[in-house]
């Protein structure tokens, strides 16, 4: 199916899981290429998950929580961490924490545990470089004195977490996308907007290992997001 | 570094369990262990399949933490639409025949489930649950029909066009009215 051809009447049982396989597959198949239609189907999913609030409880085994926890631990050989190559840019720390003391917790609590985990990658590496410079990539504006970004990447290379500062809140019908860049590809890296005093931190989550996109930016884009940039650059590195 | 996971966010247990810290499976577990069991159970109407599903999805959430995409989706809508794709993929693919055990709405919960989770969100929990059942009950019968057969038999379209013997554009027309309904007024 074409992307001309959207496939909002179908979104619903798509999300229910009512269509036929090969009408499944068609739908899945323009979903790739139209974030409009993925957008509309996120918002019935969250729709289907709602519903399932209302299931009647039953109570699974006590168990099977054992038989999960053990099996875990018992697969869960240590991977092999893969270190981020690019140089990274010297960032001035102190001025971030300084501005923003009142961090939301839960964010500020992955931002800790990415810099442990970046700190004990550093130790193992036996490098010299200080913490502070270690997979960290900082995005300014050519049009901003003021609106600046900070990509921390997590010490196995895998995620990482996006800051930024001073950027304008955005009407309900724009969002910010993120692009992870690379080879000339650009691939979505999310939707945000900031808060009233421009500033949000949230994790990144990318198809591949954070630390092979040597590049990002950051546009403004309408509230569902684009499938490549079409708005103005605001950040990027 | 000693955290308390209980107290963290989905998304950011999202992160420590991508970081290979087993204690923030266990709160997921805690938190949605007996959700997706549920969800599981009344699909396939099996005690045993349904651990089998719940586990499956636990530890993809172990191995894939890092697709789950947060722009997309809440953890929640993550979790029980892996646990609803992987049951109704038993139930068309591999045969399974459940044993029913028919639900009809009026069966649905509202009790209180404080679970692993916080008194904060256990009462916004509650609350969606009132909201989930007021918007049903304004759904004309004939949708609430169809969507109940949607929602716990997985059934299919033309499943449920057979099951009642009804045309299957009228099946599809009421499915798709229901929901789109629904999403009107669940939606934040
Ligand atoms: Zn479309």
């Amino acid at each position: 199916m074409s992307s001309e051809t959207h496939v909002t009447e179908q979104l619903a049982a798509y999300a229910l899981n009512l269509l036929a396989d090969d009408e499944a597959a068609q739908v899945a198949a323009h979903l790739a290429t139209c974030a409009a239609c993925q957008a509309e189907l996120d918002a019935y999913q969250e729709v289907t998950s709602l519903l399932t609030l209302a299931t009647p409880t039953v109570l699974p085994p006590a168990n099977l929580k054992t038989r999960l926890m053990q099996e875990i631990k018992a697969n869960d050989d240590v991977q092999e961490t893969a270190v981020p190559t690019n140089p990274r840019q010297p960032i001035n720390w102190r001025g971030w924490f300084r501005k923003r003391p009142l961090w939301q917790p839960a964010l500020a609590l992955a931002l800790i545990i990415l810099l442990i985990s970046n700190f004990q990658l550093r130790q193992q590496l036996d490098d010299t470089r200080t913490p502070a410079n270690f997979g960290t990539i900082t995005l300014s504006s050519e049009t901003s004195a003021e609106a600046t970004g900070l990509i921390i990447i997590s010490g196995d290379g895998e995620y990482g977490t996006l800051v930024v500062q001073n950027l304008p809140q955005l009407p309900e019908t724009q969002a910010y996308q993120l692009w992870l860049i690379k080879d000339g590809q650009r691939t979505s890296g999310g939707l945000f907007n900031v808060s009233e005093d421009g500033y949000l931190a949230r994790i990144i989550y990318s198809p591949e290992p954070l630390a092979h996109y040597p590049n990002f930016g950051i546009t403004i884009e309408p509230a569902e997001g684009s499938p490549g940039p079409t708005g103005n650059k605001v950040l990027g590195n | 570094m000693s955290v308390d996971y209980r107290t963290v966010e989905d998304q950011t247990l999202l992160a420590h369990i991508i970081n290979r810290r087993a204690e923030a499976l266990s709160v997921l577990y805690d938190r949605y262990g007996r959700l997706l069991y549920s969800v599981a159970y009344h699909l396939v109407g099996n005690q045993q399949l349904a651990e089998e599903i719940t586990l499956d999805v636990f530890r993809r959430v172990w191995d894939k933490a890092a697709s789950y995409r947060a722009d997309r989706a809440s953890v929640r809508t993550w979790l029980t639409s892996m646990t609803r794709n992987r049951a109704i993929d038993m139930l068309r693919r591999e045969g399974v025949r459940p044993e029913h055990n028919s639900i009809s709405w009026a069966d649905l919960t509202i009790e209180p489930s404080a679970d692993g989770h916080s008194p904060e969100t256990a009462v916004a929990h509650q609350m969606q649950k009132q909201r989930i059942h007021a918007a049903l009950a304004e759904l004309p019968e004939e949708q609430q029909e169809v969507l109940l057969l949607a929602f716990f038999n997985g059934y299919s379209h033309s499943q449920i066009a057979d099951q009642l013997e009804m045309p299957l554009g009228t099946v599809k027309t009421r499915i798709r009215l229901g929901m789109q309904k629904l999403k009107l007024v669940l939606q934040p």
